[in-house]
């Protein structure tokens, strides 16, 4: 069954149109991902699905609800999270901080501390520096703090944006392997990447979008030996 | 010894002052972008209210507190969410805005104070408040002053709590630091504004209702309060809470040094040397990120 829904869609910046007629169905339980190059509207689609900006035309629907006419925090607390380029951590809130932000809802406040525990356990590295600030960590670090902050509200899809941008192979590594344990525990991850063979390599299904177009689609193994993504995406 | 006590108490009394007034500008300045030249009217306007009730009724001035802070968090409420949040939206960036709103906080200056001095004039205000004096270490110190101070105390305490622990207190640092980030967490942006611009003027209220208990006061006070708090707020660390603090005590006991031992004519005097020797030493002022 599809937990997301994404049909038609439409969104300007002002006069200027950057996705055009957007059509995607993320199945419950699955890791899809969506790949392109810089600008091609990636995240544009993300701000799209958790509210940020609204779509001029189509609809997207959350098990089955729509969700394009409702505000951030009522989506969030539909159990949708969102963890936006670069991480867009808190820099001077402290590690414990940043991850009680994600949070912050009304619905998710009262069960903080079980959550922090979670995340302490997932990311041990996050508790023996939960009193630091978050500017002073490395960016892998960030990016582990980063996803332990998306967590906290227990959702049932996770929308992560370039996860592994900016990070050494071995880090990347160690944040897809990640994504596969929350797999594993039944979470849904839509994964937008720029990194396309690794992502890949763990995707059920993936799209692929270049200028605001969805112009290929199908599942990860079947991509990979695609000839057109081999060329234009992985230089083979 | 004795000169060392009397400069670093009294200069403690005033900096508590001071650094209420800085950290209300710090709230709004560091949270909602708004370098609000109309602070001192609001202070001067919790003053007036003090001394009107004192001199009328004889309410013990702290009382005043409950009704000062909440006239102006309506006021200042009000004017975020009709006249700022307007600007916001019509600015097309954030430095746009800052722009902007220093000059909407400079009109909204010039009507306060002048409404204030056509209603009561501009004679000097001052209302007999703990009138004895206490012996520290050997020196006398007005009740008033120790009396102002340990409330101030209380407040800058109170505040940095409720920014460091509450969970209001940590939506507001963390839209300071990312709004986009904090609204995808359920922050609601607007709210969380004009909440902190109405906190910033509680604070002044705070500080105008102390204030008019140990000092004298007239309607045209409010500019120069507003300049000091501004020294302080770049000597602290724009947006700093804790920088706001410091700069107070330190602005309070180097201005009664200097009245001390010079004249208090050159107060204002030594307040610019520092933020001059401030600028070149450290730009982003002590506690500055």
């Amino acid at each position: 069954m599809a937990t997301l829904e994404v049909k038609g869609v439409n969104v300007s910046y002002g006069k200027m149109q950057v996705l055009w007629d957007v059509n995607l169905s993320i199945t419950e339980g699955s890791i899809v991902a969506l790949l392109g190059a810089n600008g091609a509207g990636k995240s544009t689609l993300l701000n799209t699905i958790t509210g940020l900006l609204k779509p001029t035309s189509g609809e997207i629907a959350f098990n089955g609800e729509r969700i394009d006419n409702l505000s951030s925090d009522k989506i969030i607390e539909k159990g949708i999270s969102y963890l936006p380029e670069g991480g867009r951590l808190y820099p001077d809130m402290t590690i414990k901080e940043n991850l009680e932000m994600g949070a912050y809802h009304r619905k998710f406040w009262s069960s903080r501390k079980e959550g922090l525990d979670r995340m302490y356990k997932l990311f041990p590295i996050l508790e023996e520096r939960k009193k630091q600030l978050a500017k002073t960590m490395s960016g892998g670090e960030r990016q582990m703090l980063a996803m332990g902050r998306a967590l906290m509200s227990n959702p049932t899809l996770c929308l992560f944006d370039e996860l592994s941008y900016g990070l050494s192979p071995v880090m990347a590594q160690a944040v897809f392997q990640v994504v596969k344990q929350l797999h594993s525990e039944g979470i849904t991850v839509f994964l937008v990447e720029q990194n396309v063979h690794q992502t890949l390599e763990i995707a059920d299904y993936a799209y692929v979008i270049e200028n605001g177009r969805i112009v290929k689609e199908g599942e990860g193994h079947t991509l990979l030996e695609d000839d057109y993504i081999r060329q234009a995406y992985l230089g083979m | 010894m004795n000169t060392f006590l009397l400069i670093l108490i009294n200069g403690c009394i005033q900096g508590s002052a001071y650094a209420l007034m800085a950290m209300g500008m710090s709230t709004q300045y560091g949270v909602v972008r708004i370098l609000n030249i109309s602070h001192g009217e609001f202070i001067v306007i919790a003053a007036v209210t003090t001394y009107m009730l004192q001199s009328r009724t004889g309410l013990h001035p702290l009382a005043a507190l409950a009704i000062a802070c909440p006239i102006v968090f309506i006021i200042s409420y009000l004017l975020h969410i009709t006249i700022y949040r307007r600007a916001g939206r019509m600015s097309p960036n954030m430095g746009v805005f800052e722009g902007n709103a220093i000059l909407i906080s400079f009109g909204i200056y010039l009507i306060v104070q002048s409404l204030i001095q056509t209603n009561i004039g501009s004679a000097p205000m001052r209302y007999p408040f703990m009138m004895t004096s206490v012996n520290i270490g050997g020196v006398g110190f007005a009740a008033a002053g120790l009396f102002v101070m340990l409330i101030a105390i209380i407040i800058c305490v109170i505040y940095t709590f409720f920014l460091s622990s509450t969970r209001l207190g940590k939506s507001i640092r963390a839209a300071a630091q990312d709004s986009q980030a904090a609204s995808l967490h359920g922050v609601k942006i607007n709210r969380i504004m004009a909440l902190c611009f109405a906190i910033g003027g509680v604070l002044a209220a705070c500080a105008g209702v102390l204030m008019s208990m140990k000092d004298q006061f007239s309607s045209t006070s409010g500019l120069g309060y507003t300049t000091i708090a501004i020294i302080i707020v770049v000597l602290g660390g724009l947006g700093s809470v804790k920088g706001a603090i410091l700069g107070g005590f330190i602005l309070g006991v180097v201005g009664y040094a200097v009245s001390h031992f010079i004249d208090s004519v050159f107060m204002i005097s030594a307040f610019y040397l520092i933020i001059l020797l401030l600028l070149i030493i450290r730009p982003k002022g002590l506690l500055g990120r």
